[in-house]
């Protein structure tokens, strides 16, 4: 075992190279290093955006790459952002995204406080509530649409059994007002155990001692709960929002294949929308546009968020 | 002790916890079971939970219907290859990012994550486009490099996120006994954070193995992976919902095995090094 390193350290790099190395200081090696990895997020990340932004100024169609593109200015963002359908495709975004963080931060803050010191099978059983986060949305979308069903569902015959109702009288996913819920319920049932799981993260690492303090002091457990648990554990609280918050704004594969969008355009979230406009109607220039106000929105937001998020840590 | 836990307690947690275990995981044995069952037990009403005539025939039809083998393979080596090669382009990153921080260094890391806000739609197109061009659409190899490409910023985040945590001074000490820059991220800083790097492997395989819409769109019939047979059985045409449930079941089984054999590096990846 000891072997084998020695005998590398022992051969060494060779003297030209070495001296090469040895002359750059620890921060140049540092920029080599990174170099890469920042170079090729540019190739994928920022070359098609900046292409997508060109684009977005166009009027530009894909399926018709003979036709003269012409050059529009902001029509493509006047026209979107008057548009009333995509503000209705917003708005069930933002139905989504605040129900659903809303729903996984109360549960899964609620379980975490509730369970909090580790107990017989710990190991085990967080191996079974992570199970949902490592299943395909494409095969998770398909198994609640299953349970969804009328009739046969699981979903509705448990429902029934509790409100007393027709298992076959409603329909999560056929229903106008349902099927908004539907999706909200698929991705809490999935994602809760991973807002759980930061929050558990966060509360077992306060320390008791902070807690035998304020007993000696004669804190209520309530004022206990909000001057000690809450604050600690917002950092954690706050990142598991941040990156459900990045995920669900980009929601696609679960919706698709539990609702494809419907009924109507009810489910019918941003990146949905983007893709029917982009290769259904193949409105290249329009949905360019569409994609970039997307972004800076995400991007506007979630840098407001970290700030906030830093300061909360700093503190 | 002001968090003394008695025996009551203890065990009504434990009750709390496994309760909201098995309303967790029902939904996925529902579905395993139902594989098993003929289409008409699949839909009967009353629901059936254990008491029917167990059968494998949807798993043969399943078989039969689409090689089951060869999307398993394509799908093991885009995931894999594609989290291996990130990994290797990471570590030096995320090492000069832990070991020699500057000013920038965590605009750099916000810029990555910054990279993966974009909806996946806006840039299709483009690396469409570039695929074509390069001639690599529904290859194998043209996955693998757009999946690294896609999970490299979260490779990069957790990483560095657990080289962090090693404190430089050993890094520095190895430094004074002479061992080369190679030799200090090679024998030194990996094996110190190989829990933490088989996290960050585990979770972009995991990542990489579920990712349905580059999968979807840049491959046809050739290096389709597993997204695309579960996409190929979810046309509700005829309801065939056992059918449906074994090809769910077939889909999800290697990642549960993986799984199972790798819990704990698993749990700290899916939470990005949040849980030990």
């Amino acid at each position: 075992m000891t072997h084998a390193p020695m005998e590398k350290i022992a051969r060494a790099t060779p003297a030209p190279v070495a001296r090469r190395i040895k002359g750059l200081s620890d921060r140049a090696i540092a920029w080599i290093f990174v170099a890469p990895s920042i170079f090729l997020l540019l190739a994928v990340n920022i070359f098609p955006l900046i292409w997508t932004i060109r684009l977005s100024f166009t009027d530009y169609r894909v399926n018709r790459p003979n036709r003269d593109v012409e050059w529009v200015g902001l029509r493509n963002y006047e026209r979107i952002l008057t548009d009333d359908g995509i503000w209705a495709t917003m708005q069930a975004t933002a139905h989504f995204l605040i129900w659903t963080i809303v729903l996984q931060v109360i549960i899964g803050f609620a379980l975490a406080y509730l369970i909090n010191k580790k107990f017989k099978g710990n190991d085990l059983w967080t191996t079974v509530i992570v199970l949902p986060m490592m299943l395909s949305p494409a095969v998770v979308g398909n198994f609640w649409t299953f349970l969804y069903q009328p009739q046969i569902g699981l979903f509705n015959y448990v429902i029934a059994f509790f409100t007393g109702a027709d298992p076959a009288s409603f329909s999560m996913i056929g229903d106008v007002n349902l099927a908004p819920w539907a999706i909200v319920i698929a991705d809490t049932w999935m994602w809760t155990p991973f807002v759980m799981l930061i929050c558990l993260a966060g509360l077992r690492s306060i320390p008791d001692s902070i807690y035998e303090a304020a007993e000696c002091d004669r804190a209520s457990k309530w004022r206990q709960f909000w001057t000690i648990t809450i604050p600690m554990a917002l950092p954690f609280l706050m990142l598991a929002v941040l990156f459900r918050g990045i995920e669900n704004f980009k929601m696609f594969d679960l919706v698709v294949q539990l609702t494809g969008g419907g009924p109507g355009n009810t489910t019918t979230l941003t990146s949905i929308d983007l893709k029917r406009e982009a290769f259904e109607r193949w409105r290249t220039g329009y949905s360019s546009a569409y994609a970039v106000i997307l972004f800076v929105t995400v991007f506007g937001l979630a840098s407001i968020y970290v700030k906030a998020l830093n300061k909360v840590k700093e503190r | 002790m002001a968090r003394a836990v008695t025996p009551q307690r203890k065990a009504l947690n434990t009750a709390i916890a496994w309760g909201i275990g098995l309303l967790i995981f029902f939904p996925i044995l529902w579905t395993i079971l139902t594989s098993f069952k003929t289409e008409a037990q699949a839909i009967s009403d009353p629901p059936v939970f254990l008491f029917f005539d167990w059968t494998l025939e949807n798993y043969s039809v399943v078989q039969e219907r689409s090689d089951y083998m060869r999307f398993l393979w394509n799908s093991v080596i885009i995931a894999g290859g594609s989290t291996i090669l990130g990994i290797i382009i990471a570590i030096p990153a995320a090492w000069s990012m832990a070991f020699v921080p500057s000013k920038r260094t965590k605009d750099i890391l916000l810029w990555m994550l910054s990279t993966k806000m974009l909806p996946a739609v806006g840039v299709l197109y483009p690396i469409y486009l570039i695929f074509i061009r390069m001639g690599i659409l529904d290859t194998r190899m043209g996955l693998v490099v757009v999946l690294m490409l896609i999970n490299l910023p979260i490779i990069v985040w957790m990483l560095y996120t657990y080289f962090r945590e090693i404190p430089g001074e050993i890094l520095e000490a190895a430094r004074m006994d002479g061992a080369s820059l190679k030799e200090e991220i090679l024998y030194v800083l990996t094996p110190m954070a190989m829990p933490g790097i088989a996290s960050t492997l585990l979770l972009n395989i995991i990542l990489a193995w579920n990712e349905a819409f580059w999968t979807l769109n840049l491959t046809a019939a050739k290096a389709a992976p597993l997204t695309a047979f579960i996409a190929s059985y979810s046309s509700p045409e005829g309801l065939f919902y056992a059918k449906l449930s074994a090809a769910s079941t077939m889909a999800i089984a290697p990642i549960l095995i993986l799984g199972w054999f790798s819990q704990k590096q698993l749990v700290s990846g899916l939470t990005f090094g949040a849980v030990k």
